[in-house]
């Protein structure tokens, strides 16, 4: 050989020994405690039982992996080094040896086997979801989560509370940057929680990745999950499956309280939930319902028809100018209550009418039909609306 | 010679399989192995044979069906038709494949003739040239179809060898050349 | 068989004719390429075609990737950035990796078995020539109103139903290349079981050509369940059907079922073939024959089996009964043994070796550690309770680009400069090819290995914009994506300056290489026909 050969073939074997290094250093890195390092690189610091196992399970299983790659690896880091040309080494010729086969089927086997016990148990206690202490029905929906307390019996909706100048670099960008709603999921801690899941359009995916929970949200079926949060405290999470243009806007952000601060907020929310909140035979005035319809709008409508009602043609239309918002009250009632069907199947234009109140929906009909370039003049009562969702 | 015995070899295989046919004429004229000099029967190397082809056919039948009849009575019975299709094209392509199976050439350097015959499909033809005129050459069918080794005498030519695999035509068309070349 | 004499300097293949009086026309310049039915010419397209979409997925992939330097939208919007992730994947899937493996196959298959050619040659450029139509009607779908389909390369209903006509494009291109597949799948196993030369048994096949064999079974078997599972989507789209509109008595998630029983399979099309390139480079430049043959065949076809029952390990999250979540993590896990089995086989016809590292070499030796890892991250991903927490994360997108660049690509890499030699009848510049590598190998690892981090730490997959603690991560990806796009940049330089003006190859530029191919001259002769000698 050559020396100039066996100089390069030197080199290219110190590169693969540094390249060796720089990921088992890294994987080593990987299994370290989560507080030496600003950056994020391991599982959420879990709050729940089945969270913790999650973890934990993780850990033990990338330890395994460890162990198996830096064995097989430094079987072949080996060889690359001795076993070369450029050294004199000659190639030996077996290339058959039955035992060793069976060896190498046999021993990973039994290694998996010690990762399937604990995995096993973990599934069977994650699908425990009997004898909640909460039950909690989640809806999806294009592009915000719809939160019902089934036991309490009243419910609301939770948006993203990020600001849009913050999304379009307009304004710096806040402390929990996409990761904020405008009204959190509350439960008590230290209490069995269990959501029932569905989707009110497409599938979405309810993650709080603290809690171990990810569950899809399919429209027409209702599945389950369950967490028990130990620590109150503030747990974010996003929509987990592609859900349509906002699917990265729609975050999952759930406040555990104690026992006693939960139960205040829960008789407070009941009595702001109680329909007299809002009379529904309260007669409003134009401008009133304006100013509360752009509220509204901002939450639900934005998305889609954007800020300046323009809409994203052909899939979200313009409202500006359009033949619904200006043409007669009771068709575009109609839209809004009952959305858009096309062909049988359901658009992007969702039925409101179990999400919005009557007030909102006739405060948000009225702004549309006085915003932009749109001028109808009328004011629609939420008595109006009532009638119409009959 | 190791060769032209392997050759032969093939060469008993193929007659044999047209003692068989009673339509063969021709058979009583062709010249005895022993006198031949040089002898190549061309065949396409059928490696599997109906009898895996048809099993391995059911086998993939059997998988493609089985999976859409599964669907299908789960609700999603538009991936039947897809399997059928599937397996329709199968079956065509391999009932061609078979009926080419068949198919074979040879060539033949007897004293001062050679001789080459061919059957493709129901299609037989059968040439005899002088030996001392004829050559051999490489006719290139590109781009729309296999080349193949021609022998050419006397204005006219004859093509052989398309089904044979590329290290053996090299091989054929050495010692072909040899054995014009030697008269 | 002994040396076959060959002459011959590059490109000479198609003058050689010109020595006899008779020959009939070459068709030249475009029409070559189109009438083509040399299986050398179609290898030849479905190279180069792939090559175009790599490097056309890769630019959506750097358009995605510049999107997410930074948090906060900036150059697109939402709407569009979920066309480009799914085109990107749809795009590299069935226009990049599986057109370049049957494109290896092309070329490869027939020389390997002692194949005259492929077995239906017309078919075979039928099956080329289609996916140029899939092609544009993908890149069409850009522009038609309401653009490109935005629901994930997964298309899962009902989100795909609500999609406007870009979808119903994408739904025909997928067809389109579903026919595709299909011809080229029978062609393939065709020309494996019957046009085999004497001698050449099945359990003397080289592994390349076995992978494939087991691949063409797949793809015949799979590929109408993906084309029903689309067309039930069409129809649910315009025709009022219901199979996955719940309001309709469907189910949403059927069609998740039907998808991932043609995608798991789908996984292991995309990386058998890459798996027996693999298996042919290292025993070359062990110069020692692969060890255990035999296990590798049984562990491909264990592997192509186990791919049948583990489909729903893809769909943890959607909620199924613990029963069924047990089978298909225990299903799953045991994907591992077979695979375990194929790398300690590699490693193995490694040890006590004569290596040398060229560039082909490296490429395999980089797959071997690097597919590992996506093995071991599937192995992870296998365990249902972590899969939950990790399903559509970064970790995932890690996870399968370990596998499927570091794994399917880099084979592909590694038998495009083993094979050069022989196709072109010229050498690549050594140096270079080992450049690529070295970029290559550092920059795949910039770039995806970051991702490993934001999949733990809980950054959703296919979002335009992130929460800022997953700033830095994004970044240092971002940096690595543009470095890997670039180096492909030298890959190409490198092959194009290869063909163009390398210097002339032997026959047998690799001293280990044992297989049929190597004992017909550089470049192989159009028709792989030696050049006659002069008749006297």
């Amino acid at each position: 050989m050559d020396r100039a050969n066996t100089k390069t073939r030197m080199r290219t074997a110190r590169r693969f020994a540094k390249a060796g290094c720089w990921v088992a250093s890294i994987a080593f890195m990987l299994a370290a405690d989560p507080s030496l390092a600003a950056l994020v690189y391991n599982l959420q610091t879990p709050v729940t039982p089945i969270g913790e196992q999650i973890f934990d399970l993780h850990t033990y299983i990338l330890w395994i992996c460890v162990v198996i790659f830096v064995c097989v690896f430094s079987v072949m880091f080996y060889s690359i080094f001795a076993h070369r040309k450029s050294k004199g080494h000659q190639a030996a010729q077996f290339h058959e040896n039955t035992l060793v086969e069976v060896v190498w089927t046999v021993i990973p086997f039994l290694i998996l086997l010690f990762m399937a016990i604990p995995a096993t148990e973990t599934v069977l206690a994650m699908k425990d979801t009997s004898v909640p202490d909460v039950t909690i029905k989640v809806t999806g929906y294009q592009w915000k989560w719809g939160y019902d307390y089934l036991d309490e019996g009243f419910g609301f909706v939770s948006n993203l509370a990020t600001p849009y100048a913050q999304i379009y670099n307009q304004e710096a960008k806040g402390e929990h940057y996409l990761l904020d709603v405008d009204q959190p999921l509350v439960v008590p801690a230290g209490k069995k929680v269990r959501v029932l899941i569905t989707a009110g359009d497409v599938i979405h995916s309810w993650w709080v990745p603290a809690f171990g929970v990810k569950q899809d949200a399919i429209p027409g079926f209702v599945r389950d999950s369950w967490f028990k949060a130990e620590k109150p405290g503030i747990y974010r999470g996003q929509c987990a499956e592609l859900c349509g243009k906002e699917h990265g806007f729609m975050p999952v952000v759930v406040e555990v309280k104690s026992q006693e601060d939960y139960s205040k907020w829960a008789s407070e929310q009941k009595k702001k939930s109680a329909p007299a909140a809002d009379d529904p035979n309260k007669v409003w005035d134009a401008k009133e319902l304006a100013a509360r319809g752009e509220k509204v709008y901002a939450a639900n409508c934005l998305a889609c028809h954007q800020a300046d009602g323009k809409g994203v043609p052909p899939a979200f239309p313009p409202l500006d100018g359009s033949k619904v918002a200006t043409g007669p009250v009771a068709a575009h009632l109609d839209v809004v209550l009952n959305g858009v069907v096309k062909n049988g199947q359901p658009t992007a234009m969702v039925a409101w009418k179990n999400t919005l109140s009557p007030t909102d929906i006739a405060a948000v009909v009225t702004y549309e039909r006085n915003a932009w370039g749109n001028h109808v003049g009328d004011a629609v009562q939420p008595a109006q609306v009532a009638s119409a969702k009959r | 010679m190791l060769r032209s015995i392997r050759f032969c070899f093939s060469f008993i295989h193929v007659s044999r399989r047209l003692e068989s046919t009673p339509a063969t004429s021709s058979v009583a004229a062709w010249p005895p192995i022993a006198q031949a000099e040089f002898c190549v029967v061309s065949r396409r190397n059928d490696s599997l044979g109906p009898r895996a082809r048809w099993t391995l056919f059911a086998s993939l039948c059997a998988v493609s069906f089985g999976l859409a009849l599964g669907f299908a009575a789960l609700g999603a019975w538009m991936v039947l038709p897809y399997s059928a299709a599937g397996m329709g094209l199968l079956y065509g392509a391999w009932r061609w494949f078979e009926r080419h199976t068949g198919d074979w050439e040879r060539v033949t350097v007897t004293g001062d003739r050679v001789l080459v015959e061919r059957e493709s499909g129901d299609a037989r033809t059968r040439r005899e040239f002088n030996r001392c005129w004829t050559r051999l050459e490489v006719e290139d069918g590109a781009p729309v179809r296999a080349s193949r080794l021609a022998l050419r005498s006397e204005g006219e030519s004859i093509r052989f060898g398309d089904a044979l695999p590329v290290h053996e035509l090299n091989r054929i068309a050495r010692e072909l050349r040899r054995v014009l070349a030697r008269r | 068989m002994s040396s076959i004499p060959h002459h011959q300097g590059p490109g000479h293949a198609i003058d050689d004719a010109h020595a006899h009086d008779e020959h009939a026309h070459h068709p030249g310049g475009i029409m070559r390429w189109i009438t083509t039915t040399n299986h050398k010419d179609i290898g030849t397209l479905y190279l180069w075609f792939s090559f175009i979409m790599f490097i056309a997925g890769g630019c959506l992939a750097l358009t995605i990737r510049t999107e997410l330097f930074h948090p906060g939208l900036q150059i697109v919007d939402p709407e569009f950035f979920n066309s480009l992730t799914t085109l990107h994947g749809l795009i590299m899937i069935f226009g990049a990796i599986m057109p370049a493996a049957v494109g290896f196959a092309n070329w490869q298959v027939p020389l390997m078995i002692g194949a005259p050619d492929m077995a239906f040659a017309r078919m075979n450029n039928w099956s080329f020539w289609l996916l140029p139509f899939a092609a544009v009607l993908l890149f069409a779908s850009f522009f038609v109103p309401g653009g490109a389909a935005a629901g994930g390369w997964t298309l899962y209903a009902p989100l795909s139903v609500q999609a406007g006509m870009g979808m119903d494009l994408t739904i025909f291109a997928i067809h389109i290349m579903g026919a595709s597949s299909i011809m080229g799948s029978i062609n393939i196993i065709t020309t494996i079981l019957n046009l085999r030369a004497p001698g050449m048994t099945m359990m003397k096949m080289p592994l390349f050509v076995w992978t494939w064999l087991i691949t063409a079974y797949l793809l015949i078997a799979v590929m109408p369940v993906l084309a029903g599972a689309v067309t039930m989507l069409l129809t649910d789209r315009h025709f009022g059907t219901s199979f996955f509109n719940a309001a309709g008595g469907g189910d949403p998630v059927m069609f998740q079922h039907i998808f991932w029983f043609f995608g798991h399979p789908e996984v292991y099309i995309m990386i058998l073939p890459s798996f027996g390139i693999v298996s042919t480079i290292l025993p070359a430049f062990s110069r020692k024959p692969l060890f255990g043959y035999a296990s590798m065949v049984y562990a491909t076809s264990s592997i192509a089996i186990l791919s049948f029952i583990v489909w729903a390990h893809h769909m943890f999250t959607v909620g199924m009964p613990a029963a069924g979540q047990l089978f298909f993590m225990y299903a799953t896990m045991l994907i591992a043994v077979p695979t375990g089995v194929k790398v300690f086989n590699w490693v193995t016809t490694m040890w006590k070796g004569s290596m040398t590292f060229e560039t082909p070499m490296l490429f395999a030796i980089g797959f071997i550690f690097l597919f590992t890892m996506g093995g071991f991250t599937g192995l992870v991903l296998a365990i249902t309770p972590v899969d939950i927490q990790l399903q559509d994360t970064y970790y995932v997108v890690a996870h399968f680009h370990y596998v499927l660049v570091a794994g399917s690509l880099f084979a592909f890499f590694g038998g495009v400069y083993y094979w050069l030699p022989k196709w072109s009848g010229r050498m690549y510049n050594e140096k270079l090819g080992e450049w690529h590598f070295w970029l290559t190998m550092i920059f795949f690892n910039v770039t995806f290995f970051p991702m490993h981090f934001l999949g733990l730490a809980g950054m959703p997959r296919r979002v335009p914009d992130y929460a800022t603690q997953f700033t830095d991560w994004n970044m240092v990806a971002t940096i690595g994506a543009y470095g890997f796009g670039l180096s492909q940049l030298l890959f190409f330089y490198i092959v194009l300056s290869c063909i163009r003006s390398g210097p002339p190859a032997p026959a047998k530029p690799w001293e280990g290489a044992d297989t049929l191919e190597w004992t017909l001259p550089s470049p192989l002769p159009y028709h792989t026909f030696e050049t006659p000698p002069a008749i006297k």
